[in-house]
């Protein structure tokens, strides 16, 4: 690909830094709410997913992405497990 | 009729002004008939930028209060024929022309000129809305920063709600053995998370500051990356197909040279 030039081999980390900060801070302004209720989403998911499945909760992703007037939400939930079913 | 593109970001300081002039200077160099707009009123830049500011009679709010002609305010670039300059007001407030007279504007120059390209000024205020009202094609410029990046992501969402598809992204101020140390944001990670189409890449480069102080185009420099960058961004406007540049200086042994010789061919 023509972006291999601009790729990192060893990432020392301050751009993966910088890439993280960005996405928390583009998912609290895409969807025009605080950091804060971004966290409040993230646990209810976890919660109501997690009655079902197990998950790490560490490994979350949240991304909200802006493509031509629509905004959507998307969740990346890591399962450890899934759960006996009852 | 003209295509009218306004270069955008939201931050100021990225590189818009210099985008700007480089853009209009190479469209000129192609034979096209290039009009550009200051569209910062009270911060006048593109002028000095382009070594034009000792020419300046008249300006645009002269010319939108009828102080003047079309001809007498557009200034003629002497190097590059065909570009032509309507620089901003200095001591004028932001507030002095409505987005209707601006749209105005545009319409009446795409009458004449083959690309009428208008600077922005920082911000999302007025002179934002004035700059996006006439256009066909926005080009947002960013530099490889949180604070930047954040800033061209609400501008998009702001070009996007008034029905504008056309949109393409500039990275401007990259510094490849950075991006390789993984300490800069590279193109690609700015990229995926802007999600819009790529249009250039121009590295963070010394001539830049040199053929600014001489109030000269980069593009006329030879052997600046930076020069050749926005040739090719150019040539990529104007819908052709061009490879992105190394922008990274090479290592130096025997091999790597020769292949350097050989891919420049
Ligand atoms: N690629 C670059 N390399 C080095 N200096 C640059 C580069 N791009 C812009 N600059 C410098 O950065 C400053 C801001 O650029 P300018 O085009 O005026 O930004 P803006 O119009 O967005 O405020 C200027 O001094 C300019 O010379
Ligand atoms: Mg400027």
């Amino acid at each position: 690909m023509i972006f291999q030039l601009f790729k990192k081999k060893n990432q020392s980390d301050s751009s993966n830094t910088a890439k993280a900060r960005l996405n928390n801070v583009l998912m609290a302004d895409r969807l025009k709410v605080s950091p804060e209720i971004m966290e409040q989403i993230k646990r209810k998911i976890q919660e109501s997913v997690g009655q079902y499945v197990d998950i790490d909760a560490a490994d979350i992703e949240m991304q909200v992405e802006q493509k031509s007037n629509r905004v959507t939400l998307s969740t990346k939930l890591p399962i450890k497990e899934l759960k006996k079913k009852r | 009729m003209g295509k009218v593109i306004t270069v955008t970001s939201g931050k100021g300081g990225v590189g818009k002004t210099t985008t700007t002039a480089n853009i209009g200077a190479a469209l000129a160099n192609k034979g096209y008939k290039v009009a550009l707009i200051d569209a910062d009123i009270g911060l006048r830049n593109l002028d000095v930028v382009l070594g034009l500011e000792n020419r300046i009679v008249f300006d645009i709010v002269d010319l939108i209060e009828g102080e003047c002609r079309l001809n007498s305010a557009l200034i003629r670039d002497k190097r590059y024929e065909g570009l032509y300059l309507l620089p901003a007001a200095q001591t004028r407030e932001k507030d002095a022309i409505t987005e209707q007279q601006m749209k105005d504007l545009t319409i009446e120059l795409a009458k004449e000129y083959d690309f009428v390209i208008i600077d922005c000024p920082a911000g999302i205020e007025q002179g934002f809305k004035n700059a996006l009202s006439g256009a066909n094609q926005v080009l947002i410029v960013t530099t490889p920063e949180v604070s930047a990046v954040r800033d061209a992501d609400r501008v998009i969402g702001l070009v996007e709600s008034r029905g504008i598809t056309n949109i393409g992204l500039i990275v401007n101020r990259l510094r490849p053995e950075m991006v390789e140390r993984g300490d800069m944001l590279s193109v690609e990670d700015i990229c995926d998370i802007l999600a819009i189409k790529l249009v250039g890449v121009i590295p963070e480069d010394d001539s830049i500051v040199i053929s600014t102080n001489r109030g000269e185009p980069v593009i006329g420099a030879s052997d600046s990356k930076a020069g050749q960058a926005l040739l090719n961004l150019t040539q990529r406007i104007l819908g052709e197909e061009v490879p992105y540049i190394e922008l990274r200086e090479k290592p130096k042994g025997f091999i790597a040279s020769l292949r350097s010789i050989f891919a420049q061919q």
